[in-house]
C-alpha cells in the first residue's frame, strides 16, 4: 500500500523491514544517490512507517489511516521534524540545526520516537554540520535521523562515520519510464530522449521534459555543426532563451543550467562516437547530428568541450552575469571545434 | 545497554496490546559504535601509547588540569575523556582502572553525569556559552572529586571564546579538570594549545581493527567471512567508528553470515575483478572499452566515487608495486589478482603511471564540487586511455648520452598532456626515418624543417610560372604542424596573396606539395607587417624568417643537439632569444624574439 508509491529500490524496503523486525535499527542513516530518484519520498515513507500507530515490526509500512500517517502527511506531526535549507539561502543556516537539535532533546510528544528528515544535507557548512555532530552521534532514545544528500565526498568524515550509508542506485531504465509515464509531459514525443538522458533519475530528467529547451539545444548544435560558425549571433539566442523564463534571475540561470545539461550530454555522446563506441542514442535523427559534429574530431576536443561547459556552469554559480557566461562559452565552442577540426 | 518502554508509550491506547510500535522498537537498539565504546584504559584499541601515559599520571598522583585529545575520526578521542573522567571520579579512585560499577561511573558512561559536563563545542561556541562556564567553574563538585569538563569538538569555539577560556585554563581551581576532543588541532589558537597537554591519537592498525570486528561478530552471536573483515577494515581508514558503522550495517542488512559479496553489495563498490578489468582497457588504451566498463558497473548499483577511490588505490598500488617490487602490501587488490596488478605495472612507465594518477586525483577533487560527476570520471577516462608510455626527460638526456635509439622513440616524440596524435601512427614513418634520414629520398622528400628549402625548390620547379611567380614573392615560408605549411607575404604584396587565397591557386599549391612530399600537406597564408620585413629594401638573407632559420642551423650544430635529433628525431619547438652562440648577441635581442614567434618556429612533430 504504502511502499508500493515507491518505484524501484525495492531491496532496501525489503532491508528496513528485515532490520526492523530483527530491531537493528540504527539511529543515524546518510541517504546517498543522484538528484531525482527517490531519496526523499522513500524517507518520508520510512519515516512514517517508523511514526504509524497500526505498523508493526513484523509488518513493517504504514498503514494512511491511523491519526499519525495522516499527521506526517499533512505536515503536522509534532515527532516528525522536516528540516530543509530555507529558499533564499545557499547553505543550511546553524540555526536550523540547533532548532532541530533542541527538538530532539525534548520528549516523543506521540510516545512513539522521533524522526528527523534533513533534506538538502549536501548544503550543510561547516558550521551547521559541527554542531550536529554531538546529537548525531548520541541521541535521545527513539530518535532518527535520515540525512539526505547526492555525495559522500561533499560530507564531513566525523558526519559520514556517525552514520550508516544508505545507497541509492540511479532507477533501471523501464523503472524510469514507469516514473516519466505517470506524469504529463508536455511534449510525448521527448519520452524517448528523456529516458536517455535520465540516466535512472526521472527527477532530473523530468526538469528538462520543456520542449522549448529541446528547441534552444538543437539550435545551437546545429548553428556549432556549420562550416562557419556564427558564436556572437548563437551567444545572443541563447542567452535571451535564458531571459525569456521570466522575471527573476533564478529563473534565467536555472534554464541556463537546464540547456546546459542537455549540451553536455550531447558533448558526451559526440565524444563517445570519436572513440568508437555507440551511445544509446534516442532517435536516428539526433544520432545524425551529433555523428556529423564528432566527424574527424579526436575525443580530446569533445573533452574541451566538456570541460569548458563544467567552466560554464561554475560561472553561472557564481553568480556572474548570465549573458557574458553564455556568450563566452558559445565563442570558446566554436574556436574549440574549429581547433578541433584543423587537428583532423 | 536495551533500554526500558518509558511510562508514556505503555499507555498508548494504540500499542496497549502485545505489538510494540516500530518507533519503540528502534528505541530497543543502540548502534555497535555505542555499544562498544572501550571503558577501560587497556580497551582502547590502537591508543596504548595515550593509555599508557594517562595511566601513568594517574598512578603517580600527575594529573594535569587541562588535556588536549586530537586525532582523526573515530579513534576514541571522547571515549578517552571519559575514561579518564572515570577515572578521576571513580568512587575507588583515583585509579588508572575504574570500577565502572559504582553511580559515578555508571553516569559518566552515558555522559550524564552531574559532575562531568560533556559540553558540545559546536553548538556552545560563542562567548556567552563560556562566560556561563566561567562563571561555574568556581563551584565545587557536587557529589565527586572533580568537575571535568570535556568540550567536544572544540574547534568549533569561537576566537572570543577561546580567548575568554584562557586565563581559567591557565589556573583553573584545584577541583576542575578540562578535557578538549577535536578533530582538528591545527584550528586551536596558540595559547590554548600551550596550556593544555596534548595528546594525537594514532589512527588504527588493519589487525587491531580485524581483531575488534571479529570480536564484535562474536559476541554479536553473528558469523563473517575474513575476506568481508577484511574489505570492512580496510574501508574504514583507520577509524574505529567507521568501522563499527560499517559492521552494524552489514549486520543489520545483510544475511546470517556476512560474505565479500555482500559487502560490495551495500558498500557500492565494485568487485576487484571489475577494477583490474577496467585498469586492463585503460592501460591497453581502449577507451570504448573503458567506457563501456564505467556504464555496466553504473547499472550495477556502484558508486562514482567509490569506484574513482578504487581505481586511485589501484593506480598507488601500481605505482608501488613498480616502484618497491612485488612484495609490498597492496591496498586495492587481495592474492588473486597480485599478478595481474604486477603485470600491468610492467606494462607502462613510472611516469605514466604518475600521469595517470595525477589525472584521477585531479578528477576527485573535481568531483567535490560537480553536479556531473559521471562526465569528470568518463573525461578522466579517456584521458588516461589516451596518456602515451611517458620518460622522464632526464631519462631522455640519459639515452642521448649513451647513445642508445632503442625502445623511447615514441616516447620522445610525446611530450606529456594531451596533444599527442592518437597510438599507433608514430610507427612506421618513424622508423624509416631512423634507418634512411639522408635528406633527398628518391621519390618523396619527407616534410621537416630541414628539407624545407629543398621542397621549396621542387615548388618552384614543378609549379608553373604563374605559381612561380606568385610565391617566388613570399617573404617566408614554414612548417606549421605535421600536415601543415604556412607561406607569409610582405603586406605590400597583399594582391599576391589574395591571389594565393584563392581556393584553385592554393589547390595547386597543395597538389605540387602533396607529390613532393607523399602525403597530403595543408597551405596556409599569411600577411607581415612591413616593418618586419625592413620596409622591403633588405635581402633575402635578411628576411627575419631566412635569419631565424639561420639561426637554427647554427644551433644545431651543437653537438648534444646534434646527437638529439639524430637519435631520437628531436626537432627544435622555440628558442629564447639569449639561447645560442655569443656572436649573436650584438644583434637586437628583441627582433629575434619577435620573429621566433612571428615566423612560426613553432613545434614541427613529424608524423
Amino acid at each position: 500500500m504504502a511502499w508500493s508509491k515507491i518505484v524501484g529500490h525495492r531491496p532496501w524496503i525489503d532491508a528496513f523491514a528485515e532490520v526492523v523486525r530483527r530491531r537493528r535499527l540504527a539511529h543515524a542513516y546518510l541517504f546517498v544517490g543522484p538528484q531525482g530518484v527517490g531519496k526523499r519520498l522513500f524517507a518520508r515513507e520510512l519515516a512514517k512507517a517508523l511514526l504509524c500507530e497500526k505498523a508493526t515490526p513484523e509488518k513493517f509500512e504504514a498503514c494512511d489511516a491511523c491519526a499519525a500517517c495522516q499527521l506526517v502527511d499533512a505536515g503536522t506531526h509534532p515527532d516528525f521534524f522536516l528540516v530543509g535549507k530555507p529558499e533564499d539561502k545557499n547553505e543550511m543556516p546553524v540555526e536550523t540545526m540547533r532548532e532541530l537539535c533542541g527538538n530532539f532533546s525534548l520528549k516523543s510528544s506521540r510516545g512513539h520516537g522521533k524522526v528527523g528528515l534533513l533534506d538538502d544535507a549536501d548544503d550543510l557548512n561547516e558550521e551547521s554540520a559541527n554542531c550536529f555532530l554531538k546529537t548525531l552521534e548520541e541521541p535521545p532514545p527513539g530518535s532518527i535521523f535520515i540525512l539526505l544528500c547526492t555525495s559522500l565526498e561533499g560530507q564531513l568524515p566525523t558526519i559520514r562515520s556517525r552514520c550508516q550509508t544508505i545507497r541509492f542506485a540511479p532507477l533501471t531504465a523501464s523503472e524510469t519510464k514507469e516514473v516519466l509515464t505517470r506524469q504529463e509531459l508536455a511534449d510525448p514525443a521527448l519520452l524517448p530522449r528523456l529516458l536517455h538522458l535520465a540516466s535512472g533519475s526521472p527527477g532530473r530528467a523530468l526538469e528538462l521534459a520543456d520542449p522549448a529547451i529541446w528547441e534552444a539545444r538543437n539550435f545551437v548544435l546545429k548553428g556549432l555543426a556549420q562550416p562557419k560558425i556564427d558564436a556572437v549571433g548563437l551567444g545572443k539566442h541563447v542567452a535571451e532563451f535564458a531571459e525569456d523564463a521570466g522575471k527573476e534571475t533564478v529563473l534565467h540561470r536555472q534554464r541556463a543550467y537546464r540547456l546546459l545539461r542537455l549540451l553536455v550530454q550531447a558533448w558526451q555522446d559526440a565524444a563517445r562516437f570519436t572513440v568508437g563506441g555507440e551511445p544509446p542514442s534516442a532517435d536516428a535523427e539526433d544520432a545524425r547530428l551529433l555523428q556529423s559534429l564528432a566527424g574527424g574530431r579526436s575525443p580530446e576536443t569533445f573533452l574541451s568541450m566538456m570541460e569548458r561547459s563544467l567552466e560554464a556552469e561554475t560561472q553561472i554559480g557564481r553568480y556572474i552575469q548570465l549573458g557574458l557566461v553564455l556568450e563566452g562559452l558559445m565563442e570558446s565552442w566554436a574556436q574549440i571545434l574549429e581547433r578541433g577540426r584543423k587537428e583532423a | 545497554m536495551a533500554r526500558k518502554k518509558t511510562a508514556e508509550v505503555v499507555e498508548t491506547p494504540s500499542v496497549a496490546d502485545a505489538a510494540l510500535a516500530v518507533g519503540d522498537a528502534s528505541a530497543e537498539y543502540t548502534v555497535l559504535a555505542r555499544r562498544y565504546r572501550p571503558q577501560q584504559f587497556a580497551d582502547l584499541a590502537g591508543q596504548e601509547p595515550v593509555a599508557q601515559a594517562l595511566t601513568n599520571a594517574l598512578k603517580s598522583n600527575r594529573v594535569a588540569h587541562a588535556y588536549l585529545f586530537t586525532g582523526a575520526r573515530g579513534v576514541g578521542k571522547t571515549s578517552a575523556a571519559r575514561i579518564l573522567a572515570k577515572a578521576l571520579n571513580c568512587d575507588n579512585g583515583p585509579t588508572s582502572t575504574p570500577c565502572d560499577q559504582c553511580p559515578n561511573c555508571k553516569a559518566i558512561a552515558v555522559g550524564e553525569d552531574i559532575d562531568v559536563l560533556e559540553i558540545d563545542g559546536a553548538s556552545n561556541r560563542g562567548i556567552d556559552e563560556i562566560r556561563d562556564l566561567r562563571a561555574n567553574v568556581q563551584y565545587r563538585p557536587q557529589r565527586s572529586r572533580y568537575k571535568v569538563y570535556i568540550i567536544d569538538e572544540v574547534h568549533m569555539l569561537t576566537t572570543q571564546a577561546f580567548n575568554a577560556l584562557l586565563k581559567t585554563l591557565e589556573e583553573p581551581p584545584p577541583h576542575v579538570k578540562f578535557i578538549f576532543a577535536t578533530t582538528e588541532a591545527n584550528k586551536i589558537p596558540i595559547t590554548i594549545l600551550s596550556r593544555c597537554q596534548r595528546f594525537d591519537f594514532a589512527g588504527i592498525g588493519m589487525s587491531q581493527l580485524r581483531e575488534r570486528l571479529k570480536q564484535i561478530v562474536s559476541s554479536e552471536g553473528m558469523a563473517a567471512d575474513d575476506e568481508a573483515i577484511d574489505l570492512v577494515a580496510r574501508r574504514a581508514g583507520g577509524s574505529m567508528r567507521d568501522a563499527q558503522s560499517l559492521l552494524d550495517q552489514l549486520l543489520s542488512f545483510g544475511g546470517d553470515r556476512l560474505t565479500a559479496e555482500r559487502v560490495h553489495q551495500l558498500l557500492g563498490t565494485a568487485h576487484e575483478d571489475r577494477v583490474v578489468e577496467l585498469a586492463a582497457a585503460l592501460i591497453a588504451k581502449d577507451a570504448a572499452k573503458a567506457l563501456e566498463a564505467l556504464e555496466q558497473s553504473v547499472e550495477r548499483g556502484q558508486q562514482l566515487g567509490e569506484l574513482l577511490d578504487q581505481l586511485i588505490e589501484y593506480w598507488r598500488d601500481l605505482m608501488i608495486v613498480q616502484a618497491a617490487g612485488p612484495d609490498v602490501p597492496t591496498l586495492s587488490v587481495t592474492g588473486a589478482h597480485r599478478g595481474e596488478l604486477q603485470k600491468q605495472a610492467k606494462a607502462w612507465s613510472p611516469d605514466a603511471i604518475l600521469a595517470g594518477l595525477d589525472i584521477l586525483v585531479s578528477a576527485k577533487s573535481r568531483m567535490r564540487f560537480t553536479s556531473h560527476p559521471r562526465v569528470i570520471l568518463e573525461m578522466a577516462l579517456v584521458r588516461m586511455a589516451r596518456l602515451e608510455n611517458l620518460a622522464a626527460l632526464s631519462q631522455l638526456v640519459q639515452w642521448v648520452q649513451e647513445g642508445q635509439v632503442a625502445g623511447p622513440r615514441s616516447a620522445a616524440s610525446a611530450p606529456a598532456s594531451g596533444r599527442q596524435t592518437p597510438g599507433g601512427s608514430t610507427t612506421s614513418a618513424e622508423k624509416k626515418k631512423l634507418t634512411d634520414d639522408s635528406p633527398a629520398r628518391v621519390q618523396t622528400i619527407d616534410f621537416t624543417e630541414e628539407n624545407l628549402p629543398q621542397i621549396w625548390q621542387q615548388v618552384l620547379l614543378q609549379g608553373g610560372l604563374m605559381l612561380a611567380s606568385d610565391i617566388k614573392r613570399a617573404a617566408g615560408y614554414a612548417i606549421f604542424g605535421p600536415n601543415s605549411l604556412v607561406v607569409r607575404f610582405a603586406a605590400k604584396y597583399n594582391h599576391a596573396n589574395s591571389e594565393l587565397l584563392e581556393p584553385a591557386r592554393r589547390a595547386a599549391l597543395e597538389g605540387i606539395l602533396t607529390r613532393i612530399v607523399g602525403k597530403p600537406i595543408q597551405v596556409r597564408t599569411e600577411a607581415i607587417s612591413d616593418t618586419a620585413v625592413n620596409g622591403g629594401t633588405s635581402s633575402a638573407s635578411d628576411l627575419p624568417v631566412n635569419r631565424t632559420r639561420k639561426m637554427r642551423t647554427e644551433i644545431m650544430q651543437f653537438p648534444l643537439l646534434q646527437k638529439a635529433s639524430q637519435q631520437m628525431g628531436a626537432q627544435i619547438v622555440a628558442m629564447d632569444d639569449d639561447f645560442g652562440t655569443a656572436a649573436r648577441r650584438s644583434e637586437p635581442v628583441g627582433v629575434a624574439a619577435d620573429e621566433a614567434d612571428d615566423t612560426g618556429e613553432v613545434l614541427t612533430e613529424d608524423e
